[in-house]
């Protein structure tokens, strides 16, 4: 069975002013039809950036130097501009995180979510508009507001409109970069859980950006952690919350969860800041910050170690010996 | 003095004297560094400063009365030659030293003009935007009329009611500007008094004219340098108007604009009479341009 | 959106009131009085002090004002100095032909200004924009009556392809136009540049991109009818700085409008028709900005959302 989504050793930089960032540093992913991964590391991980590679949406100083991306065997990287805008918004759409500032002040709600059904469906007129209705309907908007512009909604039902527009030609791939981060927590719940039902409904595969260990829980089948461009742990939910080995970071990363019953003076962050994308850390890109950093660890980036479902990149768990120097 | 006591904050929450002015210096350094980056801005204050030179020295350049106003009848309308640079005009004058002569009128009104039009617009502006309320009405409505009327006109029936002269010019072209520095001025203290840090400051118990000096003001300087930058060009621009219609400097002095109207019956076989004088206009005003544009781009926060 | 339109339009009396107001202090502050600036300074003492009695010179200024109002209201500027005529009158005769040239070049200058601007957007940093932005700054830069007396120069002058006075036919506007809008297209084009590149930048692009809209789509759609609205704005403030122009461009091209008008009328102390022809062009002004707020209002839905309750 061919994976819905394969993400090979991807690399992407982005380059201003002669200063280049490593924003993606050798990520390898893939997607089952029906699933949802979710994509978890704190700001500034490369999340986003993958993201946007794989929707090959990447802004002009955006560079994917190396790997490769298959979506649904098709190799996405070396297809040409107006082959790539079929497949967007009708095999595989994206959400963004700040509902906001994603619609376009000027246009109807319903021009907006018709446009999509216009540039990737023959149908006439009428029908394109009873797709519209259908689609606010599904994602719980009274299909009368579809004259109504954006700024007569609120915070929620604006992204319910993304929502609508994404899904709209019912895409086999969903890609919500922190479609709930922008939201009241309360909001959050009622999206979410709106969006497990469409994705189940409408057979959708779905990436999910976030950097809230709980949504994790509730939306993902499968989990990656990222830090600095790179995937350092990665696999079903139940390995990453309930097993016992992990990357120190994915630990740090559980650690510094409040814990409501029990009373404590501080809390647990972890020590020092995500690197700067432009002055990466020899060796393991984690090891400034690590607790169990070894000799080792500054010398040599670590590899895959893998048992099962569950990999883990970090020497504390020696993978394959490659030998791989840094980079 | 080390980092930490610079970073110190002196009991009622303002910095001393000596650490204020670090961070000034710092930041004016930091304007100046982005500005080198931008060459436009540079080729703009590389004319800018040559035409300040010929200015300020013309009176060592080129004799006043034996140049610029006495008549050779013998030497008309030649064109530029080793003797004469740009050439000589109907009444024999040499054209080089008419412009440059005729520049200190331009370039003193236009800087003086935009000094007190920033200053009492500033002044307006200022107090309507942080104060607010009914003198804020008051103010944009009265405004509202002023800016109804296109500037030139302001400054031409200013001009024309006063009667001749520079001064009447300044005057004329002064009071046409100062409309638009108060809605500058306005929006852009009521841009900065929204702001969190405003808040906050009268949070820990600034005064009024505390907080102007120290937070607002400062940001909204920039802003203030780069539009007045600009108005110097409109300015040097309007005083070429009105003194091309026959008001303002009277002759037999030079300005740049009436050596346009004066020169336009000879136009057609001695074109150097209006065309030295008009790229001196046009140059002027674009090495201002030029040079607002690149304070404006450097003072963007979000560039570089 | 009615609601809107019929409360700007009644904002314009008031405006307008001011704008008289203004014009006719600064008109007041003018030295002589008007026996005088009629019947010449040779005139006996006796005529001039009879017509500035009979023109109510000497009363206070106020009540001056109020009358010079009363009677503008029913359409009477009071009479020219110079010809003794109804002042509104020969106003009236030449509006046409300043409008033309104002609203021609305006349009010419937006026609010129916007696409070219989008392109240079786009393109941002190529060849193409470079050039035209440096073009853009020096024709902001250029005083218009010497572009115009250049213009003359080459194609009246020395190439005889168009003609250097008047607008006897459709030729003679050509320049004056020209010389009118190039400065406004320079500034229309780098507004338009400017709000491009910062629409560009909105999420709302992305968005539009993820639908897989097309480039061209995404240009003119969605980012240029949000650039649209600042554009709108500077299109009618710079249509005052045009008006104002008139003033010089018709006096280089020899041409009968409002503009030749309000200088002969200057140069001749005339001052009520000086006064008029002022007021006149100011509330022309005044018209097209309550035209440009209105189509702005409609433009952006936003702003009609606020004023339709």
């Amino acid at each position: 069975m061919t994976k819905l989504l394969t993400v090979r050793d991807l690399y992407v930089q982005y380059e201003t002013d002669g200063l280049v960032t490593r924003a993606v540093n050798g990520v390898n992913l893939y997607l089952n039809k029906g699933e949802t991964l979710g994509l978890v590391g704190e700001t500034g991980a490369g999340k986003t950036t993958t993201a946007l590679s794989i929707m090959r949406l990447l802004p002009g100083n955006g560079k994917i130097v190396s790997g490769e991306i298959e979506v649904e065997g098709q190799d996405t990287l070396s297809l040409p501009e107006a082959s790539m805008r079929l497949l967007r918004g009708e095999k595989m759409s994206m959400i963004f995180q700040d509902p906001m500032t994603s619609l376009n002040p000027i246009l109807t709600v319903g021009d907006q979510i018709a446009e999509v059904v216009r540039l990737h469906r023959d149908f006439g007129e009428q029908r394109v508009q009873q797709r519209v209705d259908e689609i606010l309907g599904l994602v719980g908007i009274q299909p009368q507001r579809k004259t109504e512009y954006p700024h007569q909604f609120s915070g929620g039902m604006k992204q319910r409109v993304v929502i609508a527009i994404a899904l709209a030609c019912e895409p086999e791939l969903l890609i919500a970069d922190e479609p709930t981060t922008a939201l009241d927590v309360t909001i959050q719940a009622q999206i979410l859980s709106m969006m497990n039902r469409l994705k189940r409904d409408m057979q959708t595969s779905m990436v999910l950006i976030t950097h809230d260990l709980g949504v994790v829980v509730r939306m993902c089948d499968r989990v990656a952690i990222m830090y600095a461009g790179e995937i350092v742990e990665s696999g079903l939910t139940e390995d990453l919350f309930a097993g016992s080995a992990h990357h120190p970071y994915t630990t740090g990363l559980f650690g510094s969860i409040p814990n409501l019953s029990v009373s404590t003076d501080r809390l647990n962050p972890i020590d020092g800041l995500m690197p700067d994308p432009t002055d990466l850390p020899t060796g393991c890109r984690f090891h400034p910050r690590c607790p169990q950093a070894m000799e080792v660890c500054q010398r040599l980036a670590p590899s895959d170690w893998a048992s099962n479902t569950h990999t883990i990149k970090c020497h504390l768990f020696p993978g394959a010996e490659k030998r791989e120097w840094s980079a | 003095m080390s980092q930490l006591q610079r970073e110190t904050r002196v009991a009622d929450g303002s910095l001393s004297l000596v650490q204020a002015k670090h961070r000034k210096q710092s930041r004016i350094k930091q304007v100046w560094k982005r500005i080198r980056k931008n060459r436009p801005a540079l080729v703009g204050l590389a004319i800018l400063c040559i035409f300040l030179f010929f200015t300020v020295f013309a009176h060592l350049i080129a004799d006043y009365d034996t140049m610029a106003i006495r008549h050779d009848t013998a030497h008309r309308l030649e064109p530029p030659s080793r003797q004469h640079i740009f050439g000589t005009d109907e009444f024999g004058r040499d054209i080089f030293a008419r412009t440059i002569h005729g520049g200190r009128v331009s370039l003193s009104v236009g800087l003086i003009s935009t000094f007190v039009a920033v200053l009492l617009g500033g002044v307006v502006g200022l107090a309507a935007g942080y104060y607010g309320g009914r003198f804020d009405g008051i103010v944009m409505r009265i405004i509202d009329v002023l800016m109804g009327i296109p500037v030139i006109l302001v400054a031409i029936s200013i001009a024309a009611a006063l009667g001749p002269g520079v001064t009447n010019l300044l005057i004329a072209i002064t009071i046409a500007q100062i409309p638009r520095f108060v809605i500058i001025t306005r929006s852009m203290i009521l841009t900065t008094v929204g702001q969190e840090y405003v808040e906050a400051a009268r949070a820990y118990g600034s005064r009024d004219a505390h907080i102007l000096f120290r937070h607002v003001l400062p940001n909204a300087m920039g802003q203030i340098v780069v539009q007045a930058t600009m108005n110097v060009s409109s300015m040097i621009l309007a005083t070429a108007a009105l003194s091309f219609l026959g008001m303002g400097v009277q002759p037999p002095a030079p300005e740049w604009g009436s050596m346009l109207s004066d020169g336009r019956e000879f136009m057609r076989y001695s074109m150097h009479v209006v065309l030295y004088p008009g790229l001196a206009i046009s140059f002027a005003s674009l090495a201002l341009n030029m040079l607002g544009d690149g304070l404006r781009d450097a003072l963007d926060p979000r560039q570089g | 959106m009615h609601k809107y339109v019929l409360r700007r339009v009644m904002l314009l009396v008031p405006v307008l009131l001011g704008v008289t107001f203004v014009v006719f202090s600064i008109m007041a502050l003018t030295p002589g009085d008007p026996g005088t600036l009629i019947l010449g300074q040779n005139a006996s003492e006796e005529a001039i002090r009879q017509i500035n009695e009979q023109l109510g010179h000497n009363d206070p200024f106020l009540v001056k004002y109020f009358r010079y109002v009363k009677n503008a209201v029913r359409g009477d500027f009071g009479s020219s100095y110079r010809t003794q005529k109804p002042v509104f009158q020969e106003i009236f005769v030449r509006f046409p032909t300043t409008l033309k040239l104002a609203i021609g070049a305006t349009l010419l200058a937006a026609v010129i200004g916007i696409p070219i601007g989008i392109i240079s957007a786009v393109k941002q940093y190529s060849l193409l924009d470079m050039v035209t932005t440096v073009t853009a700054i020096f024709l902001a830069s250029v005083p218009q009556f010497w572009l115009g007396l250049m213009l003359i120069l080459f194609f009246a002058l020395r190439m005889r392809l168009l003609p250097a006075i008047g607008v006897d036919t459709y030729k003679g506007y050509i320049m004056p136009m020209f010389t009118l809008s190039l400065p406004v297209a320079a500034s229309i084009l780098r507004l338009t540049r400017t709000a491009m590149l910062e629409v560009i930048r909105q999420d709302y692009i992305r968005t539009a991109r993820a639908k897989g809209a097309k480039e061209l789509t995404i240009i003119l759609r969605h980012a240029l009818k949000n650039a649209l609205l600042p554009i709108i704005t500077i299109v009618g403030l710079n249509f005052g700085y045009l008006l104002g122009g008139t003033v010089l461009v018709e006096a280089i091209f020899g041409i009968p409008g409002v503009g030749t008008l309000t200088i002969t009328s200057i140069r001749m102390k005339d001052m009520p028709q000086t006064t008029a022809s002022i007021i006149f062009l100011s509330a022309t002004y005044c018209t097209i900005l309550l035209a440009m707020d209105i189509l702005y209002a409609y433009v952006d839905p936003r702003l009609r959302a606020r004023f339709a309750k």
